[in-house]
């Protein structure tokens, strides 16, 4: 995942070096794999854990940080001027596979299409998207951006005005937008018109809708699809996208909405069109909230150290979590931010060093070996060491038990045996 | 270290590999793991030596008191310079009451100064393993370049050296599901498990850049090495 530290600036005002930033982030658990520097800014490329798909955004990344650093963060703006007749009645959803997808919501927008503005097609190909037109690009941007995937499909192209959300059936054909015509297989989601398919559900949008230069009005659609499903359709299709690969490790049950009202926004801020009244929001299956229990002691059991309740509390409340439960309980209750899935506490890195004697029962010390660094270390023979101990190191395991496993090979002048971490007894 | 040094299985069963350690079928983390299956649903080839974590819980003899070491071989299907089809874990597994996420450190660390020197910096960092929670990833400081950035460690001046974490309950209450009784109760017991490729840390170690020199039983490789 790549974030510029520019656009991660516009949600949290990080004052850290971007080199310090990218160290914090590593031990939180957002390890830096790259670091590019282009046009004076600085582009971190994460590597993000299967766990993590919170942070596949540059919003998410700002979450952490702000977190990290104790900033507020800002939130994202979604206000949207509507205009002209209300969505409901240009398209109509239905879900006849709630399995698939427990919600589907969409937008109607009226579209003037053209190129995208420069800052816009900078940032998307600052984090690897290729720039295509401005509707497209809101779509990538805002996946980039807070990570939900979302398609957009030329109204005029959807036979009855009307989408609906099926599985394939056996040997159905659909030729996706990069022009390859896939056979799909029963596992295969798709949203379809009451007749053909016209995009394979989370995974790709399809050729026949696609948005091009005669497109006046949009349906944007974003949706939470169940991620067992879209892991299979993108197994059987034989293809994998930036948006299969969220939604296939389960992406925000709360994203759909708020994605379709910041393209919404974003588009008539650009100039580029205007929104119908009213967000299409289709939940065939109820979904409550999850619930976390954080329990004090818990936390100390495991991490070995303690941490104050009201700091814990903070960092959850940094992450977006809603803290239920007063403040005098054994536990809290907290009501976590929908798409993050396990609770670990990235904010606790800076925390006090847990630290005790290692498990062990008996005397340890493993023998250091020889070493070799050129290329060609096979063609010559490197000595082997003496087995006798040297005078200075015996004198050294005296005075400190963490010299025993300094190396005969090593003067403890340039390197003292007390680096070790722990409490040296001896004079 | 007091460990008991325990051997299983080079070929595993879905159960003990995946799913006792929280990995249920089409869970994304298979991904990371390419596996070799046996052909007519035999089994398959261990793709890491934590399913001995699971073999050794079902028959402890001394419940639910765990410290053990697992070396062995694990199969992937990867090949290139620095990844080879087979190579050799090591896999360390503590459970009793009172372990925590402070044990591993303590351990860890222990561990690695006595096999590079205790001058080396070792740092934790968050990371993510389906049988672990929370889960730490381990560096070393570069023991080629002393964390001055080098291309041994791609310039970070940190070495990964292994994976380790406190043990998920979900893990806990697998074992527990199989044995039929609570032996491993998540809320009494915990514990850390950790593993590294011996490879990889060789290789790191003593500046090889080719993980097939190890196989290859050239004489001129082996004699550098002290018996």
């Amino acid at each position: 995942m790549k974030v510029p530290y520019s656009w991660l600036r516009e949600y949290v005002e990080v004052t850290v070096e971007p080199q310090r930033l990218a160290e914090d982030l590593t031990l939180a658990g957002l390890e830096l794999a790259g670091l590019e520097r282009v046009d004076g800014d600085v582009v971190f490329d994460l590597d993000i854990t299967t766990n993590r798909v919170d942070c596949m955004n540059v919003y998410g990344v700002a979450r952490e940080a702000a977190v990290l650093y104790g900033l507020p963060l800002k939130p994202l703006e979604t206000a949207v001027t509507e205009a002209g007749t209300p969505a409901e009645g240009a398209l109509s959803v239905v879900v006849e596979a709630p399995e698939l997808c427990p919600r589907f919501a969409a937008r109607v927008l009226d579209v003037r299409l053209g190129e995208s503005p420069e800052w816009l097609k900078r940032r998307l190909e600052a984090v690897g998207v290729r720039p295509i037109n401005n509707v497209v690009d809101l779509t990538n941007y805002v996946m980039m951006e807070m990570g939900q995937p979302s398609h957009a499909f030329d109204l005029a192209k959807i036979p009855q005005t009307e989408l609906r959300i099926r599985w394939a059936r056996s040997g159905e054909k659909l030729v996706t937008l990069d022009g390859v015509e896939r056979t799909l297989t029963p596992r295969c989601g798709v949203v379809a018109s009451p007749g053909p398919g016209l995009a394979l559900a989370g995974v790709m949008g399809g050729a026949s809708s696609e948005v091009t230069g005669t497109t006046r009005v949009v349906a944007l659609e974003a949706a939470y699809w169940a991620p067992l499903a879209i892991r299979r359709s993108a197994k059987d299709a034989g293809v994998k996208t930036e948006a299969s690969h969220r939604f296939e490790r389960g992406a925000d049950p709360e994203g759909p909405t708020l994605a379709l009202d910041r393209i919404a926004h974003l588009l008539e801020k650009i100039g580029a069109g205007s929104a119908r009244p009213g967000v299409i929001d289709r939940r065939p299956v109820a979904r409550e909230r999850r619930h976390v229990v954080l329990r004090p002691a818990r936390l100390r059991a495991v991490l070995g150290v303690e941490v104050p309740k009201d700091k814990a509390g903070a960092i959850l409340a940094g992450l977006g979590f809603v803290a239920q439960g007063g403040e005098a309980a054994a536990t809290f209750r907290a009501r976590s931010i929908s798409s993050r899935r396990s609770a670990g506490i990235s904010g606790s890195t800076r925390s006090p060093r847990p630290f005790r004697r290692p498990v062990a029962s008996k005397g340890y010390g493993l023998r250091r070996g020889v070493s070799g660094r050129s290329g060609t270390f096979w063609w010559e023979r490197v000595s082997r060491r003496s087995s006798t101990t040297p005078s200075w190191l015996k004198a050294a395991r005296r005075r400190c038990p963490a010299s025993a496993w300094l190396s005969p090979t090593r003067s403890p002048k340039t390197r003292p045996c007390c680096a070790a971490r722990w409490s040296c007894r001896g004079s | 270290m007091g460990y008991e040094v325990y051997d299983s299985p080079e070929v595993e069963d879905d159960y003990h590999c995946f799913e006792a350690l929280n990995m249920p079928p089409d869970h994304p983390a298979r991904d990371m793991q390419d596996t070799f299956y046996l052909a007519g649903g035999a089994g398959l080839l261990r793709t890491q030596t934590s399913s001995a974590q699971i073999r050794y819980m079902l028959t402890n003899p001394h419940p639910p008191h765990v410290r053990i070491i697992c070396p062995g071989k694990v199969f992937r299907r990867d090949d290139d310079i620095t990844h080879s089809p087979m190579f050799q874990q090591i896999e360390g597994l503590v459970v009793g009451p009172g372990i925590s996420l402070g044990d591993l450190k303590g351990t860890i660390e222990a561990f690695l100064h006595a096999l590079y020197g205790p001058e080396h910096p070792v740092r934790f960092r968050a990371s993510f393993f389906p049988y672990t929670e929370p889960s730490v990833e381990v560096d070393l400081g570069c023991i080629v370049c002393e964390g001055r950035g080098c291309r041994v460690c791609k310039n970070t001046g940190w070495l990964e050296i292994m994976g380790s974490g406190v043990v998920h309950p979900a893990v806990f209450e697998a074992v527990n599901a199989r044995l039929g009784k609570k032996v491993y109760d998540p809320e009494e017991v915990t514990g850390f498990a950790f593993g590294l490729g011996i490879e990889r840390v060789a290789m790191m170690r003593h500046g090889i850049d080719h993980i097939r020199l190890f196989y290859e039983s050239d004489l001129r490789f082996l004699e550098q090495f002290e018996r």
